[in-house]
């Protein structure tokens, strides 16, 4: 069983309360052990990780700089080997450092990752590839999850996501023009991957967008990104972002933080009259999406009064900028915000999840 | 050798082949490719992980409908793979026919279907030899060697696949 990685302080107050309760007779001494067992603190990023790391990206960076620079004194075939030479020195001595210097031997191993991706853009300066640069970071991220996953890396594993993230965003898969099928099977293995090596949040959240993102390039490619149907792209991550929303079971914290952000940031672009077909549509819409809102903050959920915030505040823009001058559109405009700020905080206070 | 450094080493092998991968047709084209020379419109960029390069267009790039096929005109879809098949006219190599169906003789080129213009009875093309990569700072003599006269691309092709190889003053 995975464990469920907690703050430090939140630990001492389990351990405190776990005490108190067996004190009480609530709980027996063994099930407290056995409840404890089950929570590991997350792991900070010491002084000498954040050196060690910043130290290879900064040597990374000199070292994508140094190619970018493509002296033209340095043979390509040098500069070919010197990458490949590097890449395996690097792997190797992290490897053997692994035991004695295990801090060091990672910072390694992600100094190699980014002299991987100096190459893929050497290779393409070599030999003048044309076309989006998008397609480099697919190689970049294709390369190193085999790394993340032998080493069980979590940072690896994120950059890979970010870089499956770029790779989507490719002008021709965004306006429609190709579909790239198969990255759902990259997608697929990011998420196992991240399963198996010890859930890493920040990778879960970037991953949560990837599907959503295939999802859009489908979309564009069936209606060849014609705007004139943005508004049924909306209602279909309004539609995903509210499913998300509404079926906890067993969805990790995280993806639920990516349904909120979906469902509203589609309802933000649902929100306005030009997308849709019928301009006054939006208005219906609006206040159904609000009272929907509304119901979720009653819940007690603390993204959602972020969301009605910035719904609010969209339309006081949109209708003060009309009729208001500058400086009171502004004046008001803090006021509200102090306001929503004031009522997320007693909310708060008051207890509730983000997404409950 | 525990399972754990098998898993490590093939890890690190994958980049390393991709690596290599990603050079077999490049190399591969120029040892058995065609020579030919395109005429081209530069402009200077620079791209922060490659450096500077020499952004190419090319007069091949648009071709008057007459010389495509009907059903490319027809199905007018973005994106489609094309053949242009191409004949040297006064020592440059200009496109004459764009198909579907890979030419069976003569040099070609591997093109994607841009945009057919109705108005002016062109189809636009694109090739991916849209930049020329340069030494850091050098692109601007390219671009100022252009706006005076033109420059033209010296282009490997093998099967269609094309690799830029030089770029020269006309």
């Amino acid at each position: 069983m995975t464990k469920r990685m907690i703050k430090k302080q939140e630990l001492a107050i389990l351990k405190r309360e776990l005490h108190y309760l067996e004190e009480s007779g609530i709980l027996l001494g063994s099930k407290v052990t056995e409840i404890q067992e089950i929570y590991q603190v997350e792991e900070r990023l010491s002084f000498t990780k954040t050196l060690l790391y910043v130290g290879s990206v900064l040597i990374g960076a000199g070292i994508l700089s140094f190619i970018a620079s493509n002296w033209g004194d340095i043979g390509k075939l040098t500069k070919f080997i010197f990458i490949i030479v590097m890449f395996l020195g690097c792997n190797l001595a992290g490897f053997g450092m692994e035991k004695t210097y295990p801090k060091t031997s990672r910072s390694l191993y992600y100094l190699g990752v980014l002299v991987f991706g100096a190459g893929i853009f050497l290779v393409r300066q070599m030999f003048h590839f044309g076309g989006d640069f998008q397609a480099a970071f697919l190689w970049w991220s294709l390369g190193i999850i085999p790394l993340a996953w032998a080493l069980r890396d979590k940072w690896i594993l994120l950059l890979a996501s970010i870089f499956a993230f770029i790779y989507m965003t490719d002008g021709s898969f965004i306006q429609g023009e190709s579909i790239p099928y198969w990255i759902l099977l990259w997608i697929v293995a990011i998420y196992i991957i991240n399963e198996k090596i010890g859930f890493s949040k920040a990778t879960g959240f970037v991953a949560g967008f990837l599907p959503l993102i295939f999802i859009g390039i489908v979309f564009n490619s069936i209606t060849k990104g014609h705007e004139d149907y943005l508004y049924v792209l909306g209602l279909i991550y309004l539609a995903i972002g509210i499913f998300i929303v509404l079926t906890r079971i067993k969805i990790k914290e995280i993806y639920m933080i990516v349904g909120y952000l979906v469902h509203g940031g589609a309802a933000l672009m649902l929100s306005f009259g030009d997308v849709w077909p019928v301009d006054w549509i939006y208005i219906p819409f609006s206040i159904l999406y609000l009272l929907f809102v509304l119901y979720l903050v009653k819940k007690g959920s603390l993204l959602s009064i972020i969301i009605l915030c910035a719904m609010i505040f969209r339309f006081y823009l949109d209708i003060s900028f009309e009729f208001l001058p500058k400086s009171f559109v502004f004046i008001i405009g803090g006021l509200l915000l102090l306001g929503f700020g004031f009522y997320f905080e007693k909310q708060r206070k008051k207890g509730g999840g983000s997404h409950e | 050798m525990n399972k754990r450094t098998k898993y490590l080493l093939l890890a690190c092998a994958v980049p390393v082949l991709i690596l290599l991968g990603m050079c077999v047709t490049p190399l591969y084209t120029i040892m058995n490719g065609d020579d030919i020379l395109l005429q081209t419109r530069p402009i200077d960029p620079s791209d922060p992980f490659s450096g500077d390069y020499v952004s190419l267009q090319y007069e091949a790039e648009q071709v008057p409908q007459e010389m495509v096929e009907t059903k490319i005109l027809k199905d007018n879809q973005y994106g489609t793979k094309v053949y242009v098949l191409l004949k040297k006219k006064n020592g440059v190599h200009t496109p004459i026919k764009v198909t579907l169906e890979k030419p069976k003789k003569g040099i070609y080129l591997k093109g994607v279907l841009n945009y057919i213009d109705d108005r002016e009875k062109l189809v636009y093309l694109q090739y991916s030899l849209d930049k020329y990569y340069v030494e850091d700072n050098t692109g601007t003599k390219w671009e100022n060697a252009a706006l005076k006269g033109g420059v033209r691309a010296k282009v490997k092709v093998k099967n269609g696949y094309a690799m830029l190889v030089g770029i020269e003053k006309k």
